[in-house]
């Protein structure tokens, strides 16, 4: 069973001010929420109770006070590499996979376009107008280098962290070449967000699994370009089925990492998580 | 420069496609001339329609017999229009290339006292070209020529090691070659060899000159990736030295993923500041100092630099891009072309 814990925030939700000035690796956590996906086989668990799931924080078991799915909105920032490896076929399907994906929102969910090559973009800010995000895929150019991690680095930054959750989506062809972002820098700037990050990719990636796993997300390789709209839309589908969970830690007051586990108690299922927060 | 030899190569990736009447040894001359006092886009993208065969005709017949300001032009004919189709027909880019060798040569064998001047640019302009469009094999045969004939020039010597350095992060051969020669412990990581191996380049050509403030500047970095402790020394050596506002941008970048890597935070922050002040609308600045403020705990100082970089105007010449890649060397290619048209 794959147990990687993740959490977002309490204040990201709305339940406490949002904090200010924090010192390095201290955050004063009231009540921490975990974006958790449940799955059997290639479906979804459904129908699962705050029962239902066992927690631990630092090794100490927490009680989970509630388990949501499916209700809150969306804030879903496409992350898209543009740069010349794209050009031809492959931004075409990629084009039209955002397209799609798009018009997978619903009404009140909300989506942003980042796109980058060696340049980072910031190409549509998060809106719940479909038609601009389609209308700027469609005017995507291949050219440049590639920064992801700079790309992902300010994606996190700019998502608005309101009682949405938030999705950040990324596709690349290929390896960073440009960012000045060291992967340590990235993976602590994720750790300290409550983002779920999931990743299309074509070539195989570390880096790209090594985020994934720190923002309890997924990451679907795609071994053609039509395949793009399908894993697109399959990367909504399973934000859509996750759980949220949220808890008040008790007896874990250090700061720093902590560690977080979550397990079912009563069902068979594999979890995807978060493996923990910075406090 | 480089923009310009980009714009015009896919009008020649068309043209060289298509030949036209009057090519061939009989009219070599007069594009050659077309070139060193007409006008030389004009002459380039003619030869750019001549068949190979004639090319190489022409080269046979004239090369010893062409005056030598005639040939220094056609060595730049040949250059230039390698240099321009090198993103689409990079093989047609080394036959061009292997012209411009052998009109060198000619060149050579009559004494000119030109003659090792003309070599020693044309070497540091293809190996930087070669070098910028990520073709790094071609960059290292042709730097490890270059060093046969000047081994104690500090720009060539320089270069070697900015292809060591770049192969590092790309994964490229040239970093297998850079194994072979061995400076590194055997425990090191094979990126660990190519980033010293680069060093030891980049320490040789600061002996020759002492003052190199962008060998010293790649001498810093690479010391940083590999956190060798020698690395703030020389960075701060490279921004004494710097002699333009690249220079010192990239030092006070340089500085500050130092300060950073050591958890000197807010050093970090007033660097990063610095490079910003003297790119304000370069993005890596941006980037970096939103970062360096999550570091410090401050995240709505992180967010708002974020949304402060998102607003800016979108600019092509960040000096880290043209760092990391390389760029051709300006320096050479005016110096070459105004030889080339001296009259």
């Amino acid at each position: 069973m794959n147990k990687r814990p993740c959490i977002l925030f309490a204040a990201l939700l709305g339940l406490q001010p949002p904090p200010q000035q924090q010192p390095f690796f201290s955050t004063s956590v009231e009540v921490v929420a975990i974006d958790v996906s449940v799955m059997r086989g290639s479906q979804p668990v459904q129908g699962l109770t705050s029962r239902d799931f066992a927690l631990t924080d630092n090794g100490v078991a927490q009680q989970v006070e509630s388990v949501t799915i499916d209700r809150l909105p969306l804030n879903v920032t496409l992350i898209l590499d543009s740069s010349l490896s794209l050009i031809g076929d492959r931004l075409t399907h990629l084009v039209q996979a955002g397209g799609a994906l798009t018009s997978s929102l619903r009404p009140d969910d909300r989506a942003a376009l980042i796109t980058f090559s060696h340049h980072v973009a910031l190409t549509v800010p998060m809106t719940t107008d479909r038609q601009a995000i389609r209308s700027a895929l469609t005017r995507l150019e291949a050219s440049g280098s590639t920064a992801l991690r700079d790309a992902v680095h300010l994606a996190i930054q700019l998502d608005p962290r309101d009682r949405a959750r938030s999705l950040l989506l990324v596709f690349t062809d290929g390896h960073d070449t440009a960012s000045w972002l060291t992967e340590d820098a990235v993976l602590d700037t994720v750790r300290r967000s409550g983002a779920v990050i999931h990743a299309v990719r074509v070539e195989s990636d570390a880096f790209l699994d090594r985020l994934t796993q720190a923002a309890g997300g997924r990451t679907w390789s795609a071994t053609s370009n039509r395949q793009l709209r399908e894993l697109f839309t399959r990367a909504l589908d399973e934000m859509r089925a996750r759980y949220l969970l949220t808890y008040t830690p008790r007896g874990v007051d250090t700061p720093g990492w902590h560690s977080v586990k979550v397990s079912l108690k009563n069902s068979r299922g594999e979890i995807t998580a978060r493996p923990g927060y910075s406090r | 420069m480089f923009r310009a030899l980009l714009a015009i190569a896919a009008l020649l990736a068309v043209v060289c496609t298509r030949p036209l009447a009057a090519q061939g040894p009989d009219t070599y001359v007069s594009v050659v001339d077309e070139y060193r006092t007409g006008d030389p886009d004009t002459a380039i993208r003619r030869l750019a329609r001549w068949p190979e065969r004639s090319v190489e005709d022409s080269i046979r017949q004239w090369a010893k017999r062409l005056r030598p300001g005639q040939v220094v032009a056609a060595v730049m004919l040949h250059t230039e229009l390698g240099a321009a189709i090198l993103g689409s027909l990079p093989s047609r880019t080394s036959l061009q290339f292997g012209h411009a060798r052998t009109l060198l040569d000619a060149l050579a064998e009559r004494r000119d006292e030109r003659a090792d001047a003309v070599r020693l640019r044309w070497f540091r302009f293809v190996i930087s070209l070669y070098t910028a469009d990520g073709r790094l094999v071609d960059a290292e045969i042709y730097a490890r020529d270059a060093l046969g004939r000047f081994p104690r020039d500090p720009i060539l010597i320089f270069q070697k090691g900015a292809i060591l350095e770049t192969a590092r992060s790309s994964n490229s051969p040239a970093a297998a070659l850079a194994l072979l020669r061995g400076r590194a412990p055997a425990s090191a990581t094979r990126q660990e060899q190519t980033l010293d191996s680069a060093a030891a380049e980049f320490r040789r050509a600061l002996a020759i000159d002492p003052h190199m403030a962008i060998a010293r500047l790649h001498l810093g970095w690479v010391y940083v990736q590999l956190q060798d402790d020698r690395a703030r020394e020389d960075l701060t050596a490279a921004l004494a030295d710097a002699r333009n506002d690249r220079e010192r941008y990239l030092a006070h970048l340089f500085l500050g993923g130092l300060a950073e890597r050591q958890s000197r935070f807010d050093e970090a922050a007033q660097e990063y500041e610095r490079a910003r002040q003297l790119c304000p609308a370069c993005q890596t600045p941006y980037i970096a100092s939103s970062r360096i403020e999550m570091a410090r705990g401050r995240s709505e100082q992180a967010r708002e630099l974020a949304h402060q970089f998102a607003a800016l105007e979108r600019v092509e010449d960040d000096p880290w891009w043209t760092y990391r890649f390389g760029t051709p060397d300006d320096e050479a290619l005016t110096w070459l072309r105004a030889e080339a048209h001296r009259p």
